[in-house]
């Protein structure tokens, strides 16, 4: 039987040919669409496709890491799933025919994709040093509404309350939680970060290309994607640094535009208030930066009275603004916080003597990537790194001096971009290698504006040579600039803080776990809240944080480890500083007497114990206090025991009696 | 001035954004102040833009020069600045931070904000926002190259933002699937004891009563996902043995109870140990310890305890 088909009659479709409830021609036609869409735009379709995958990817690599230790797979998951987005945002924004909208919206989506490491990272609280003492402290300010709250873990924090009092604020206006209201504080900054670089960079270039991949680029910074994505008060600084530095840029280059200028000089003030009152060193190097606009602006009105087309360089605006913000720094300074020029100027010395040291071999330097244990492309890339960013800032710099005429802030900034390179030799020290890294999220802001250009220029002349040329052009600039977030990511943050996985005896990441936890939460459900607790430097993070217990900032002048670690009787200035200090309880970990801590020290880099510094301290010694009539050990777990400290019966007349077993 | 104002509608002397901040911090008000606390999550966009938006309008007057995405990131970062100079005023006040004090301190911050930009839109004519500096006419100096004029108009005929934000979408419904789904490592085991009730306040040397045996409350916690059988095993020096406690605790269960025996009626000095076994083994790394006094004369006591 032949069987004809009507023109209306529906004709059933094998569910495997093509999608459900399409018909053949409707189907073909999508198909056709689809394909016709992938040859003409692969690059969005990559990051659509990319966004999630990646997410994924990124995603799969921290459930791996947390039940797979020893393997580098989560790391190869890890970085495919950062390309799967980075790789086909940078290609997109190489393109000059993309709107300016979608170069935002990419920036957009850059800022908040960063973020997400570090959120998978420690999804349900805070974790890395840094955020739980500020937790604690946002946490402190929310309960008794005071600012200025003494913090153990970071004490130069008590003096800068800005990031606290921003949580709290926003905690009381939507009823989020501290690390809720800090994750979405962290995020959005993260965004409006690269919108800096973005309106910084379109208003010196004029050019929302070069725009694009400067806010491309300084996503790649070292910090960007994990230290600078913590809860802590540099992570929201910068971001003030950085409008700041747009706001000085806009007050420079509005000369003949009065009522711009004092908007934007007035903007720029509030905002510099902000950064004085939430961080110290992001408040110092934004009047590193501001002064040396102010000083190239002199320079350069000296030299060069009038420019080009006849109007003069006014250095009279951005030295009033750089004034201003310096008084407002100084006042701080001055008034609240004094004791933040020990805190600065003793690392910065000590980094200085130990590269004076180095220079005159009298000291070995640092090993690099000592005791890494990510992979060896990582660290390949992070040299790499270093010869890439160094090739294209000759490039930028070429391009500078070539170009006429040439703006005041873009040769100030630009200036201050070399402090990346200045920085370097630091890493080479122990004391300056963490101020080296933390610099470099400031000197990118510069770095953004000497490379970018360099970039489009390659791509501008690329272009010249066809299509396939320009095509080329943008796919090395893609490779080159996916090795720098590889490197940057493994010069500034060790594997510890990046994933998780098994624990790791004296780490600051690895060495929290569900027995430490529970027993903080013990200590502050019977005990309470506020009492002196001496502890290690690893049990100390948790019971200062989640516990709001008062741990001891061990030091030469609070020798802490000599309770711990001296057989004989503590010292009578350590005893009175622990009765003066009130120091009622002393957590004892076991494994002190176990392991080695990963980071070198138990309590302090000047800790010293009773026998080979290679292995650590005696069981007899740790374990001492179980006979010592002062101490009443009120919790004991697997690895934990807490005494409650009884100073009276420490008396120098007490006679105990009975026997020992 | 206010007869001059009320003569024309709000919108020919006020911005709509301006219009939009005042209802947004009247939201905003409204939610905080009211007992619904389910509802306050939801203004945190508000609270993150609003105030900022509000002082942006003062700041730069009808001329403002900044287009959608980029002004709304400097209106967080100056939301965050409101935030920030709002608690030292109120710190400074002796004022504490509370939700009556942020929520009433953003509304006084507000407040004048729009005033000043009522004022400042007075007998001017709002600028149309621009979408680009170029439309603006704005004067680039150091434009480097030819490229700088690209990408700021004209380009690709489709836009992608819509798809890209589908994509974040897609993305974040992933992402909270695959963390829920994979599997997360089990926490370390391990078991605790401690001293419990108004044993765990205990504050120095315990004096035992002559004649009765002594009680303490102690609280055993199982966090070793499995169920397990622990023995408590007391011990006072110099004494009869204490009898030993077997307890049956299940898992992320805790059990309380009380370890009992007698101190001898001695005078002296005698150290309690509680310690927790599994089978034969010891649990954890030591026992508690506590300090007890036998009632009764002191007799000649030993010395082996010593103060350090």
């Amino acid at each position: 039987m032949i069987t004809t088909v009507n023109r209306h009659q529906t004709v059933p479709i094998r569910r495997d040919e093509t999608r459900p409830g399409l018909t053949p021609a409707a189907s073909g036609r999508a198909a056709h669409s689809l394909v016709a869409l992938a040859r003409a735009a692969p690059v969005p379709l990559l990051i659509c496709a990319g966004l999630p995958a990646g997410t994924v990817l990124i995603a799969l690599a921290y459930a791996n890491a947390a039940v797979a230790g020893g393997s580098l797979l989560h790391f190869h998951l890890f970085w495919i799933g950062v390309m799967a987005f980075l790789a086909p945002v940078c290609l997109r924004l190489c393109d000059s025919t993309v709107r300016r909208g979608e170069r935002l919206a990419l920036l957009a989506a850059t800022g908040l994709f960063s973020f997400l490491p570090k959120y998978l990272r420690t999804p349900d609280g805070p974790l890395f040093h840094d955020e739980l003492a500020h937790w604690r402290q946002a946490e402190l300010m929310f309960s008794t509404g005071r600012l200025f709250l003494p913090n153990p873990s970071v004490y130069i924090s008590q003096f800068f309350p800005g990031l606290q009092t921003m949580t709290v604020a926003l905690r009381h206006l939507t009823g989020l939680s501290t690390f809720q209201v800090a994750s979405i504080l962290i995020v959005s900054t993260h965004a409006a970060a690269l919108f800096g670089i973005f309106a910084l960079v379109e208003r010196l270039t004029g050019s929302a290309v070069t725009a694009g991949i400067a806010g491309f680029l300084y996503a790649l910074n070292p910090g960007f994607m994990f230290f600078d994505a913590q809860y802590s008060y540099e992570s929201i600084a910068f971001v003030f640094v950085i409008w700041v530095v747009v706001a000085a840029v806009n007050v420079q280059e509005s000369a003949n535009d009065r009522p711009q200028r004092a908007a934007w000089l007035r903007t720029g003030l509030l905002l510099a208030a902000a950064c004085v009152v939430t961080h110290h060193l992001s408040s110092y190097l934004m009047l590193g930066v501001l002064w040396l606009m102010a000083a190239v602006a002199h320079v350069r009105a000296r030299r060069t009275p009038a420019t080009a087309d006849g109007a003069a360089v006014d250095p009279r605006p951005i030295t009033r603004f750089a004034l201003v913000a310096t008084l407002l720094a100084a006042v701080w300074l001055v008034w609240v916080a004094p004791p933040v020029i020990t805190y600065l100027t003793s690392p910065f010395t000590a980094a200085l003597d130990q590269l004076t040291n180095l220079l005159q071999h009298r000291q070995r330097s640092r090993t690099l990537f000592a005791r890494s244990s990510t992979p060896s492309y990582e660290r390949l890339c992070a040299f790499a790194t270093i010869a890439i960013v160094g090739a294209a800032t000759l490039l930028g710099l070429a391009l500078q001096w070539r170009r006429r005429p040439r703006s005041t802030p873009s040769i100030s900034l630009t200036l201050f971009a070399l402090l990346y390179f200045a920085s370097l030799p630091l890493m080479l020290t122990g004391a300056g290698n963490e101020g080296a890294r933390r610099s470099w999220t400031f000197s990118y802001i510069g770095l953004c504006l000497v490379i970018a250009p360099a970039l489009i220029w390659v791509l501008q002349r690329a272009r010249e040579g066809g299509d396939r040329a320009r095509r080329l052009a943008a796919a090395a600039i893609t490779v080159l600039l996916m090795v720098v977030a590889i490197g940057n990511v493994s010069m500034n943050i060790n594997e510890l803080y990046r994933f998780p996985g098994p624990y790791i005896y004296g780490s600051d990441t690895r060495s929290t776990t569900a027995e430490l936890l529970g027993t903080t939460q013990w200590l502050r459900r019977t005990q309470g809240t506020g009492h002196g607790v001496a502890a290690d430097r690893y049990s100390s993070q948790l019971l200062a944080s989640f516990g709001l217990q008062w741990t001891p900032f061990a030091s030469a002048a609070f020798p802490i480890w000599q309770l711990y670690f001296d057989p004989a009787a503590p010292s009578p200035a350590l005893l009175r500083e622990l009765r003066a200090s009130d120091y009622r309880y002393l957590v004892v970990d076991g494994r002190m007497a176990r392991a080695l801590p990963y980071l070198g020290s138990y309590f302090a880099d000047q800790e010293t114990w009773i026998g080979a510094p290679d292995r650590p301290p005696s069981r007899a010694v740790i374990d001492r206090f179980e006979r010592l009539p002062w101490a009443i050990k009120i919790y004991q777990s697997d690895n934990l025991a807490i005494y409650r400290l009884n100073f009276a019966a420490h008396a120098p007349t007490f006679r105990p009696g009975g026997r020992t077993r | 001035m206010m007869r001059r104002l009320a003569r024309r509608s709000l919108l020919d002397v006020l911005p709509r954004s301006a219009l939009a901040v005042a209802c947004a911090t009247v939201l905003m008000t409204l939610v905080v102040a009211s007992p619904l606390d389910a509802l306050r999550p939801l203004i945190a966009p508000i609270a993150l833009i609003a105030p900022g938006y509000g002082l942006l309008l003062a700041l730069h007057g009808p001329e403002m020069r900044l287009d959608g995405p980029v002004a709304l990131a400097l209106a967080g970062m100056l939301s965050l600045t409101a935030y920030a100079l709002l608690g030292l005023a109120l710190h400074v006040l002796s004022i504490p931070l509370s939700r009556a004090s942020v929520g009433i301190g953003v509304d006084l911050v507000v407040a004048p904000v729009l005033v000043v930009v009522l004022l400042r839109w007075r007998g001017a004519t709002p600028l149309a926002w621009p979408r680009s500096l170029a439309a603006l006419g704005v004067r680039h100096p150091s434009a480097p190259i030819a490229l700088a004029a690209a990408g700021r108009s004209g380009g690709a005929p489709h836009s992608w933002v819509g798809a890209y934000a589908a994509a974040g979408g897609i993305a974040l419904a992933l992402l909270l699937v695959v963390t829920h789904a994979s599997s997360k490592p089990v926490p370390a085991p391990y078991s605790s004891l401690a001293l419990a009730g108004s044993w765990a306040h205990i504050h120095g040397i315990v004096q035992a009563r002559t004649g009765a045996d002594l009680a303490v409350a102690v609280r055993v916690s199982n966090q070793t996902h499995a169920a397990q059988r622990y023995s408590i095993v007391p011990a006072l020096d110099g004494a009869a043995p204490w009898r030993t406690a077997t307890v049956a605790v299940g898992p992320d269960l805790v059990w309380s109870g009380l370890v009992r025996g007698a101190v001898p009626a001695d005078g002296c000095l005698h150290r309690l140990t509680i310690a927790l076994r599994r089978g034969k083994r010891a649990v954890m790394d030591g026992p508690l310890v506590i300090w007890v006094r036998g009632g009764g004369r002191s007799a000649a006591c030993g010395t082996a305890y010593v103060a350090h």
